[in-house]
């Protein structure tokens, strides 16, 4: 098993590099490494449900360089696969520059299961840059209709703002890193558990940026409404659940952490939901609910894996399905939609049902409510009309590539529906979750229908790159203060 | 001292991030703030001795601890990276803005 891991973890990047000698084997090289993935996860207790033994391979002997893959980290595992796999699928030929995506999508997707399997401070920071290195070149090189010159300066500007704040807070955490070590000898992040406040803030930080969680979650939003949809899926299907779960793990070794995390999983809900419910266009709408269904992710450490996957597969679903104007709109809407609300039966109502059943009451009521502002930012996606036809790709493509890419759609959205409907798991069907669940499914269908009709003025905030830094600055003043003043629990 | 003087380093670094308002010099100063960072790694290193950490036996030195100067090589390369990366996005950038000021192309990118 441990050599097999090995090769897993190296795979990615090595068939990366490869595909430069060998272009043809782009393609098909993602979809083998995607598959691969997802029997891996299965393997390791990713399906909701199943569990397997923790597998831990220590690297280096005593400074605690460590990889640990536990259920909890397969299910994220599964959701890199799965969206891979069905993004890889979706790629249709008529863009320009599709193999340099699908190699970037490998970078990024073996940097992103990198992150979620190690267990040590180092490994994590290496991987998160490698991250988003990916990530950058991904919005500003990626994929672009054939009549368009060069990528416009949106997607540019957006990426080089991206790469900067993440930079900047990864630099903190590298601080973190390093307090930890010269306190405890251990770059593992079981040594969390006897870290500084100040330690920890710093690490904090450059999770939370990179987790698009809270405020620093601000340079989310014109990220996802300037970038390419199939792309952006790749983002909110997994490259920020990765730093939210590196997040859930810290926390599971550090007291401190773990008595702050629900006050930022509220405040991140509360902040998303709130502006999600004051915008207008759908794209907006759902890059706002993102930062909202972060909270949720981290709101319950042992369940983030599962809360992952569930919203990894729903949100990708939704922004290629309010972008596209053929038949298969309505499908991936209101499958991602009911999954995005919580629908009993779907994957969403079982990550739902199972984190919010282990929560304090303050949060799980509070998650409740943004729960009813979730179902109705759902229901007014699923109302808003599509896009206008700008024939930005033209339907003038060889007769034979349209044949093979239908096919590939048709798979492509079958794993995707398979995989969202696979919500019948006993444990989360207690009476108080469905009824919780079908109560705050009626009143945000009942507000969304309601909330179309009502005039309402759109809030926008300053979402510029001094604001994106500024708000960086300010939640880590912010976690500074909570983590070495105000903790009220005697830590040991 | 040392430590102070790297903490201002990183402070007045991060200050550039935020109060410039040229995108270049945001860049520079993102890695002025990095070259503190790694300092700080390389003092921490040094504090129970300066001597490279190879070990002969018949030497009785206090050798510099070699795990964060190892790390910190790492996180040197992948800053050397995202900056070359961040320069030739913004030389692609300067062509249509050619001052390359914040505000000027936020304004100008939210009027199209």
């Amino acid at each position: 098993m441990t050599e097999l891991t090995l090769v897993w973890v190296a795979l990615p990047f090595l068939l990366a590099f490869t595909t430069y000698l060998v272009p043809a084997l782009t393609r098909p090289g993602v979809i083998a490494m995607a598959a691969l993935t997802v029997a891996y996860a299965v393997q390791q207790g990713g399906l909701p449900g199943t569990t397997a033994l923790p597998l831990e391979l220590h690297l280096l002997d005593q400074f605690g360089v460590t990889l640990r893959i536990e259920p909890n980290v397969a299910a994220m595992l599964l959701a890199h696969g799965l969206v891979t796999l069905v993004v890889a699928l979706y790629l249709d030929q008529r863009f320009v520059g599709n193999r340099f995506v699908a190699m970037q999508l490998l970078i990024v997707h073996g940097s992103a299961n990198a992150v979620v399997i190690s267990a040590d401070l180092i490994s994590v920071y290496v991987a998160l840059e490698v991250l988003s290195v990916g990530v950058f070149l991904l919005l500003t090189y990626g994929r672009r209709a054939e009549q368009q010159a060069a990528v416009g300066d949106h997607q540019l500007w957006v990426g080089l703002r991206y790469l900067l704040m993440s930079n900047v807070a990864m630099l903190f955490y590298l601080m973190g890193t390093l307090l930890v070590y010269v306190h405890t000898g251990s770059l593992a992040m079981s040594a969390l558990a006897m870290a500084t406040p100040t330690a920890l803030a710093l690490i904090a930080i450059g999770l939370l940026a990179k987790g698009a969680i809270f405020v620093t979650g601000l340079w989310l939003p014109l990220t996802y409404i300037s970038g390419d949809p199939v792309i952006i899926a790749v983002l909110s299907g997994f490259t920020t659940k990765a730093g939210a779960m590196a997040l859930a793990r810290c926390s599971e070794a550090s007291l401190l952490l773990a008595q702050w995390l629900p006050y930022l999983s509220a405040g991140s809900a509360l902040f998303g939901i709130v502006f999600a419910l004051m915008s207008r266009t759908p794209q907006r709408i759902l890059a706002w609910s993102s930062i909202s269904q972060m909270g949720f992710v981290i709101a319950a450490p042992q369940w983030a894996g599962l809360y992952g996957l569930a919203h990894g597969l729903a949100k990708p679903l939704l922004f290629i399905g309010a972008a596209v104007t053929n038949r298969w709109r309505w499908p991936m809407l209101i499958l991602g939609a009911a999954s995005l609300a919580g629908v009993p039966g779907s994957l969403g109502y079982v990550a739902k049902a199972l984190s919010l059943s282990s929560l304090a009451p303050w949060h799980e009521g509070l998650l409740i409510g943004v729960t009813v502002g979730t179902t109705c930012v759902a229901v007014r996606v699923l109302l808003a009309p599509p896009p206008q036809v700008t024939a930005s790709i033209p339907e003038s493509a060889p007769h034979r590539w349209c044949k093979q890419a239908d096919w590939q759609d048709k798979a492509a959205l079958a794993i995707w529906g398979g995989s969202l409907l696979w919500g019948w798991l006993p444990a989360a069907y207690s009476a108080s979750s469905l009824l919780k669940a079908l109560v705050s499914l009626s009143l945000g269908i009942l507000l969304g229908w309601f909330w179309e009709r009502i005039p309402v003025k759109e809030w926008r905030l300053d979402e510029g790159l001094e604001a994106v830094i500024g708000s960086l600055s300010m939640v880590l003043v912010l976690v500074l203060i909570l983590f070495a003043g105000v903790s009220h629990v005697p830590l040991p | 001292m040392l430590n102070t003087a790297i903490i201002i380093t990183i402070i007045l670094g991060f200050l550039g991030v935020v109060l410039k308002r040229n995108l270049i010099m945001k860049i520079i100063a993102m890695d002025v703030m990095s070259t503190g960072v790694i300092a700080f790694f390389v003092i921490w290193a040094g504090r129970g001795g300066v001597f490279t950490p190879i070990y002969k036996p018949w030497r009785e030195l206090a050798y510099a601890d070699p795990v964060p100067q190892g790390v910190i090589l790492t996180a040197i390369v992948i800053g050397l990276s995202v900056q070359a990366l961040m320069l030739v996005g913004v030389m692609k950038l300067a062509r249509n803005h050619p001052t390359l000021e914040v505000e000027s192309i936020e304004q100008a990118l939210t009027e199209d």
